[in-house]
C-alpha cells in the first residue's frame, strides 16, 4: 500500500512529509482501515500548536485520505504512523 | 439568527463591525459567546472525565509517563518542594515565573484572571518534538534529541504556550489566516519578553530568538524564530518580515506560524525605540481590545489607539503611537485614511 504521511503546524511550525509504499499483512491492514473510516469525533477548536497529521493510503482498490489532530488521533493510528516513519528511515 | 444551532439576538458580523469601531461591550459580547459556546459544549464531557481541582491558579505538573495522555502521574503541584525530576522542576518554574510576570505586571490572575489553575504535562509522547496549548493546560515533550529536546525547559516555549490561554481568555483570536498568526504573534511578543526578563537582559543584549534552547547543534539552524530577522532563524524559516512576502497558500492553518513574522518584526522595531516594557503595556492593552477575527490593520490600529491612550495618561513614552505607527508602516501596514 502507498502512503503519504504529512505532520504539519506544532510549535516549530515545520511541516514533515513521508511518502513510501508499505507491506503491511491482510489482519493489519484491514485494523488500519477500520480506523480510519471510522467519523472523527471531539475535534478541539481551542488546540494551539498541536500537530495535524494528514494520512493518504491508496493501492489495491483502496484510497483513502483522513486528517487528525492532536486531539483525536487514535492510538493505533499514531503508532502505525511512527512505525511506518521509523522502517522509512 | 441561527448559524449551526448557535443562535444570536444581533447577527455576528454586525456585532464584529461594531467591535472593530471600538464598541468594548459588541467585542466582549463576540467572545463570551462564543466561548460561553464551547464551555457549555464541553462541560459536560470535562465533568465526567476529569476530577474537578480547585482554582487557585496553582500548579500542577504531571509526568506523562511517555505515553500519549495527559494528566498521568501527578508529581509536583503548587508549594511543593523540588522533586527529582528536574523536567517536572524546570516546567513549575519556568510557569511560576510566567504567572508572576502577568500578575506583577498587568495584574492578571492567573490565565484567564480568575485563578485558573497551570496544568503542564511534561514527557509526553516519545521523542515527541512538540508543545501545545489545548484549551485548558500545557503540554511538552522532550524532544527527539537529535533535532529537539526538553521543550518544557525553555522559558519562551512555556511563555509562549501559557499565553495561547491568556489569548484564548482575552481575545479568543481565531486560529487560522491573520487572526491565526496574530495569536501565534501575541505568544511569541510575550515569549520574548519573559526570556528577557528571566535572563535578565536589556534589549541590546537580547538574541531576539524564539526556541532557541529547544534546538540541537544537529538541527539546521540557531533556533525555531527569530523576531529582529523574521526568515533567517533556520533552513525551514519562512517567514516574511514585510507584507509583500505574505503567505498566501493553505499549509499551517493559512500560514499562522509563518506570517506572524511581519508583526513580530514591528513589535522588534519598536521595542529597539521605546523600550521593551512600553511595548509589553501597550500589546497587552491592545491584546484586551482585540476580537475573534481581528486582523493585522486591525491590531495596527488598534495598537496605534492603545499608545495613544496611555501617552494620555502620561505611563509610557510620549511619542510611542508615533513610533508604533512607523514600525508597523515598515513592515507594510499603514493605517487607511478615512
Amino acid at each position: 500500500m502507498n502512503y503519504k504521511i504529512r505532520i504539519e503546524v506544532g510549535f516549530a511550525g515545520i511541516s514533515k512529509e513521508y511518502v513510501g509504499e508499505v507491506i503491511m499483512g491482510r489482519k493489519e491492514k484491514d485494523n488500519l482501515k477500520r480506523v480510519l473510516i471510522k467519523k472523527i469525533e471531539n475535534t478541539n477548536p481551542k488546540l494551539r500548536d498541536g500537530f495535524v497529521y494528514s494520512i493518504d493510503l491508496w493501492g489495491e482498490n483502496f484510497e483513502h485520505r483522513m486528517t487528525y489532530d492532536e486531539s483525536n488521533l487514535p492510538e493505533s493510528v499514531r503508532q502505525w504512523i511512527e512505525k511506518t516513519i521509523e522502517k522509512s528511515g | 439568527m441561527c448559524q449551526n444551532h448557535h443562535c444570536f439576538i444581533v447577527p455576528p458580523h454586525i456585532l464584529e463591525g461594531l467591535a472593530k469601531r471600538g464598541n468594548l461591550d459588541c467585542k466582549r459580547t463576540l467572545n463570551d459567546t462564543y466561548r460561553i459556546l464551547h464551555k457549555r459544549n464541553t462541560a459536560l464531557d470535562n465533568l465526567l472525565i476529569r476530577e474537578l481541582i480547585p482554582a487557585k491558579g496553582d500548579r500542577f505538573i504531571f509526568d506523562s509517563q511517555n505515553k500519549y495522555e495527559q494528566r498521568v502521574l501527578l508529581i509536583r503541584k503548587e508549594k511543593d518542594p523540588d522533586v527529582e525530576d528536574r523536567t517536572v522542576n524546570e516546567a513549575y518554574d519556568t510557569s511560576g515565573f510566567v504567572r508572576a510576570y502577568f500578575s506583577g505586571i498587568f495584574g492578571l490572575n492567573s490565565i484567564d484572571n480568575e485563578g485558573l489553575d497551570i496544568i503542564c504535562n511534561v514527557h509526553y509522547g516519545q521523542g515527541y518534538n512538540n508543545a501545545f496549548w489545548d484549551g485548558d493546560e500545557m503540554t511538552y515533550g522532550d524532544g527527539d534529541g537529535v533535532e529537539f529536546t526538553n521543550f518544557a525547559s525553555a522559558i519562551d516555549v512555556v511563555a509562549h504556550e501559557l499565553v495561547h490561554g491568556i489569548t484564548q481568555f482575552l481575545a479568543n483570536l481565531e486560529y487560522q489566516g491573520q487572526s491565526g498568526a496574530l495569536n501565534e504573534h501575541f505568544s511569541d511578543v510575550f515569549g520574548t519578553i519573559i526570556k528577557q526578563k528571566y535572563l535578565k537582559q536589556s534589549i541590546t543584549e537580547a538574541d531576539w530568538l524564539i526556541g532557541d534552547t529547544v534546538v540541537t547543534e544537529k538541527f539546521p539552524g540557531k533556533a525555531i524564530r527569530s523576531m529582529k530577522s523574521p526568515g533567517t532563524a533556520n533552513d525551514f524559516d519562512a517567514q516574511p518580515d514585510h507584507m509583500d512576502n505574505y503567505y498566501t497558500g493553505m499549509a499551517d492553518n493559512q500560514g499562522v506560524h509563518i506570517n506572524s513574522g511581519i508583526p513580530n518584526k514591528a513589535f522588534y522595531l519598536s521595542s529597539i525605540e521605546l523600550g521593551i516594557d512600553d511595548c509589553a503595556l501597550i500589546w497587552f492593552n491592545t491584546l484586551k481590545k482585540l476580537w475573534r477575527t481581528a486582523k493585522f490593520n486591525d491590531m495596527m490600529e488598534i495598537s496605534v489607539e492603545t499608545a495613544q491612550e496611555l501617552q494620555k495618561q502620561g505611563g509610557i513614552n510620549p511619542v510611542a503611537s508615533k513610533v508604533i505607527e512607523q514600525s508597523f508602516a515598515q513592515v507594510g501596514l499603514t493605517q487607511v485614511m478615512a
